[in-house]
């Protein structure tokens, strides 16, 4: 008798809070479609009375997104690759190996986890000017491939695979890597998806570092190109292009999360249960 | 004591350029100077600045035009965004010993600059035969913008050189809403309260507002007009005087009476910058940068109000004793930079001062002409005559007013807190005029922040 | 068993880890560990000049002046605002709407989904966003009030509030508001996502058992489902609290570099991030990077500290298998 009225509270409720979560988006998107007029009309329009989908065209073409872009692809799939490998493989470490000064480690790990990388921000400027690295790839890249979150992650899921498949594989005399391929990996297929995704947020995010080691146009990331973008040497920000730029920037990891969602979806999950 | 320190800058610049040429020039630098010139030496530089996209590509323009004339000089060119964050990079740069060949830097930055020996005295290569100017070039610069780069290391030295980034504030006003009162801009802050409270009366608007997009502006500008030293020749800082809390009081009782107001509190303008509101005749006189003057004219299409623009220098206390204030950058060279490098890039330097490559730049970004020959230059006079109906009046308009202002120019002491001092009198002005904070006591507490 | 096995050969067993581990100790130590020591050495220097790198002394005479300082106990406030306010807020919203989740069949795929949306948006793009949204005169909040003839709130607004206590405290409030329901915004996407697959890893026996004993809707809720999403609930809080402790490129976003609305001097809104950037900004005066430095130090202190709290009380309270 009751059930119908609570499903029907329950489907209100998530549908409220789905439309809280939208609201952001839908700002953005309609204002990335307004004249310049129309984005400084008081009050504002709902919805853009012309749709301008110029303003994107203006925005491509006022800056150099197209080549923000490329370069935040390129870093991001370095980065995915290079610091995919190196926590799979200290993740694995950590999961299941024994060794002496783990806990030591492992705790480097967790304190690494808890920093805010504002802090080493100066140092790490410092290391990579005296290696010469200032506006290259390499700079943008390497830092990013170690990422204690990641490692803890991943640790946490490999930890779930039962320990008697390994004492089992070791009896078969399959080596660690063997067993890391064969075994662990296919099961933490979705837990390393996720840490990839992580990955290229974090590279999508970032902002701090990229400025700092970088001084030419062409090197670049999408953050940097949006931060300063459309607003005028006085100080005006034109809103419009601005939501347009973002709109962009926002579109590509949309896209690769929905592709990648289900995965995604389990990945999180295994790595977060179990404290 | 500090009346018209324009005209003793002046006479100060002639004396200094006695004692520099007098001094022995560097033979070095000639040698270095006639293997460069003579074309068969590759030298690579680099030369960051700090602006506009859009007036990037002229700049670019510029460079590029400088390595046809010539070839064996390649240019590394780049933008790093705003002048803070160009700042920020040339400094950590400095400490890595990565730094570009040349850069444009802001005055707050070349104290510590020069006492870490980061940048190069400039004096040799400006008085150099073979590369530097000639005493008829010399005079030809405007007097205040050389002085500023003298006063940076003090006499017999030329740490910068000033850039083609120079500009300043003017007074912006509704022409429209005037000519139906009769009214002429005004000359003196008496006369702005008195249209501000007439405004006020008949549209229950403000009249004027002071742009804060660079915070200190409205406080160092109107201190100084009311007999402020702000910040002494030597780099001491002197705010706390009666001339100071005058300047303050004033902007605030008119402000509670209604007849000024700030960007933050017009509906549509907010932020920093006066034009947008503008536009929509939320005020009818403002001062801001003359570089922003294309903001402050309406555009119907795009829902604005319908009025013409006026134009003027801005209103002063006492006429007989005119303050404004210049703006802008200044370049230098770095120590970093091979004997080569340290030739080519002042060669880029002199080649960026030019009166004919100039016209193309100021004209489009509506900077200020640093020389005498720049003004002259006849596409120049012929944009500075643009009527009403050439799409560049406006920007001609406000270069007028600013050049009309030439004489009463002072220039920011560079000293080493500079721009912690500029942002702390930035939020005092705000917190007082917005926030509605005592006069005396906010005064004080900045005053002694910085004792 | 197992313990025996690991016992029999320990020694070839760390050769191998130690090669797996050693590409993320190396970075880690270039990028990580390194720059925390350095910055612990810079942080007791005296008067160290960014520039030449000179210093007279060591003192620990930063560490008392930021102590000291109103604006860092404000950051401090801040902070902790967004920590142990914003952060346990949007774990109950989450909770909740993991808990609305599990109970439906349709959508469910799709709202999931959709909630996850703000994960994946760029954190500048989004602050731009929001502080549009805020925005007195163009922002979608105003244009909603309007329609119930509600006068626009002036979200942002430092009018009057240096000279009257009570106009600072509303101005306040209102931007904690504002950083409230960007935090909850942000922080619902992944923890919806963790609480939902925690409430699906139980073992439905346990409903159908209090289902036959009749037990009541909330007593299944307190007895059953708590104690068994427990770890998951301790996850999320941790997690979620170090991220809080770190917030700065929001609070940036939302009200500027400043941290406050124009007319504000007290840098209103800023965190204890916010102020160890403001001191690194300064870094051309003779001990700002130190003082920076030393701002850093106590911020890791903190976190290691209440994180450890977590874990100790965690023990107390989250239910293991």
């Amino acid at each position: 008798m009751k059930k119908p009225l609570v499903k029907t509270v329950n489907y209100f409720l998530l549908a409220a809070a789905a439309v809280m979560v939208l609201i952001p988006f839908f700002w953005m998107l309609g204002t990335a479609l307004k004249s310049e007029a129309e984005a400084l009309h008081i009050p504002p329009t709902l919805l853009p009375k012309t749709y301008r989908f110029d303003n994107f065209a203006k925005v491509i073409q006022t800056e150099p997104l197209m080549r923000y872009f490329l370069n935040t692809l390129i870093v991001s799939a370095f980065v995915v690759l290079i610091s995919t490998m190196i926590t799979v493989l200290a993740a694995y470490a950590f999961a299941r190996l024994e060794f002496k000064g783990k806990d030591f480690l492992f705790a480097v790990v967790l304190i690494a986890v808890m920093l805010p990388q504002e802090i080493m921000i100066i140092t790490n400027f410092m290391t990579i000017a005296k290696l010469k690295w200032l506006n290259t790839f390499r700079a943008l890249i390497l830092p990013y491939c170690v990422n204690a979150f990641n490692i803890f992650l991943l640790r946490q899921t490999m930890k779930q695979i039962p320990e008697d498949l390994y004492i089992a594989a070791r009896i078969d005399g399959l080596t660690n890597f063997k067993y890391l391929w064969k075994v662990v990996l296919p099961v933490a297929k979705p837990t390393i998806l996720t840490t990839m995704l992580l990955s290229m947020i974090w590279i999508w995010d970032t902002y701090a570092w990229p400025n700092l080691v970088t001084t030419q146009d062409n090197l670049r990331l999408i953050s940097n190109g949006l931060k300063n973008a459309f607003t005028t040497s006085t100080g005006n920000i034109q809103y419009e292009l601005q939501m347009a730029a973002a709109t962009l920037v926002t579109i590509p990891l949309i896209l690769v999360f929905v592709l990648l969602r289900k995965y995604i979806f389990s990945g999180i999950t295994r790595g977060g249960m179990k404290g | 004591m500090r009346i018209k320190s324009a005209v003793i800058y002046c006479l100060l610049v002639f004396v200094l350029f006695g004692v520099i040429s007098a001094q022995a020039v560097s033979s070095e630098i000639e040698d270095t100077a006639q293997k460069v010139l003579a074309g068969d030496m590759p030298v690579e530089i680099s030369f960051w600045t700090g602006t506009g996209q859009a007036n990037f590509p002229y700049l670019k323009a510029m460079v590029n035009a400088f390595q046809e004339a010539y070839p064996n000089i390649s240019v590394d060119f780049s933008n790093q965004g705003p002048i803070t964050e160009l700042t920020a990079k040339l400094t950590q740069n400095i400490v890595s010993g990565t730094t570009p060949t040349l850069s444009n830097l802001n005055d707050p930055t070349f104290p510590e600059y020069i006492a870490s020996e980061a940048i190069i005295d400039l004096a040799d290569y400006f008085n150099s035969p073979m590369v530097g100017f000639s005493e008829e070039e010399k005079n030809d610069f405007f007097a205040p913008y050389l002085a500023e780069v003298i006063s940076l290391g003090g006499e017999g030295t030329l740490y910068g050189f000033p850039t083609n980034k120079k500009t300043t504030d003017i007074f912006v006003y509704n022409k429209t809403f005037f000519d139906s009162y009769g009214w002429e801009a005004p000359a003196t802050w008496d006369q702005v309260v008195e249209y501000s409270r007439l405004i006020f009366e008949e549209t229950g608007k403000p009249g004027f507002s002071y742009d804060t997009s660079y915070g200190e502006a409205a406080f160092k500008t109107l201190s100084t007009q009311w007999g402020s030293p702000y910040v002494a020749g030597t780099g001491s800082i002197d705010i706390n005087n009666q001339a100071s809390l005058d300047a303050l009081n004033f902007y605030r009782e008119n402000m509670d009476l209604g007849y000024f107001t700030l960007p933050a509190l017009m509906p549509s303008a907010g932020g920093n910058n006066s034009s947008n509101g503008f536009v929509m005749e939320e005020c009818y006189m403002f001062v801001g940068a003359a570089a922003g003057i294309q903001y402050a004219v309406p555009n119907v299409a795009s829902g604005h109000k319908d009025f013409e623009v006026g134009i003027a220098p801005i209103p002063q206390k006492d006429l007989e004793n005119p303050a404004t204030f210049m703006k802008g950058e200044n370049y230098a060279i770095f120590s970093n930079a091979t004997p080569e490098q340290r030739v080519a890039g002042w060669l880029l330097i002199k080649y960026l001062s030019g009166a004919e490559q100039n016209s193309e730049w100021l004209i489009n970004t509506g900077n200020l002409p640093i020389s005498q020959s720049m003004v002259e230059n006849g596409d120049y006079q012929a944009f500075l005559a643009s009527t009403t109906d050439s799409p560049l009046y406006y920007k001609a308009s406000a270069v007028n007013a600013a050049l009309e202002m030439m004489d009463w120019m002072r220039f920011d002491v560079a000293f080493s807190d500079a721009g912690q001092f500029a942002e702390e009198i930035g939020n005092m002005w705000k917190s007082i005029m917005i926030g509605g904070a005592d006069v005396e006591s906010t005064l004080l507490a900045t005053a002694e922040q910085f004792e | 068993m197992a313990a025996m096995k690991r016992d029999r050969n320990p020694i070839h067993y760390d050769r191998a880890a130690y090669f797996y581990l050693l590409p993320a100790l190396v970075l880690l130590a270039v990028f990580t560990v390194y720059p925390v020591i350095n910055t612990l050495i810079t942080s007791v220097k005296l008067d160290y000049r960014f520039l030449t790198g000179a210093f007279k002394g060591f003192s620990a005479g930063h560490y008392l002046e930021i102590l000291r300082d109103k604006t860092f106990q404000r950051a401090c406030f801040n902070t902790a605002f967004v920590a142990f306010v914003c952060a346990p807020a949007s774990l109950i919203t989450a909770l909740a709407t993991a808990l609305l989740l599990n109970s439906i069949k349709k959508f469910r795929n799709f709202l999931t989904t959709l909630y996850y949306l703000p994960q994946v948006t760029n954190i500048i793009a989004a602050g731009m966003v929001f502080a549009l949204l805020f925005n007195t005169n163009f922002g979608f909040i105003n244009l909603v009030l309007s329609w119930f003839d509600i006068d626009p709130v002036p979200w942002i607004s430092g009018v009057g509030i240096a000279g009257s206590a009570d106009l600072y405290t509303r101005s306040y409030i209102r931007c904690l508001f504002i950083l409230f329901v960007y935090s909850l915004w942000q922080g619902l996407s992944l923890k919806v996502i963790l609480f939902l697959s925690g409430l699906q890893s139980i073992n439905l026996q346990y409903y159908q058992a209090a289902q036959i004993d009749g037990t009541s809707q909330w007593n299944i809720l307190r007895k059953i489902t708590f104690p068994l999403l427990s770890p998951v609930t301790m996850y999320v809080l941790i997690t979620s609290v170090i991220t809080a402790l770190k917030s700065y490129a929001s609070v940036v976003a939302l009200f500027g570099d400043a941290y406050g609305p124009i007319g504000d001097n007290s840098k209103m809104m800023i965190t204890i991030v916010g102020y160890i950037i403001d001191s690194l900004d300064d870094y051309l005066s003779p001990g700002a990077i130190s003082k920076a430095s030393a701002a850093a130090f106590i911020l890791l202190l903190i976190i290691v500290i209440l994180t450890a709290v977590q874990f100790y009380f965690s023990k107390k309270w989250v239910h293991y298998k």
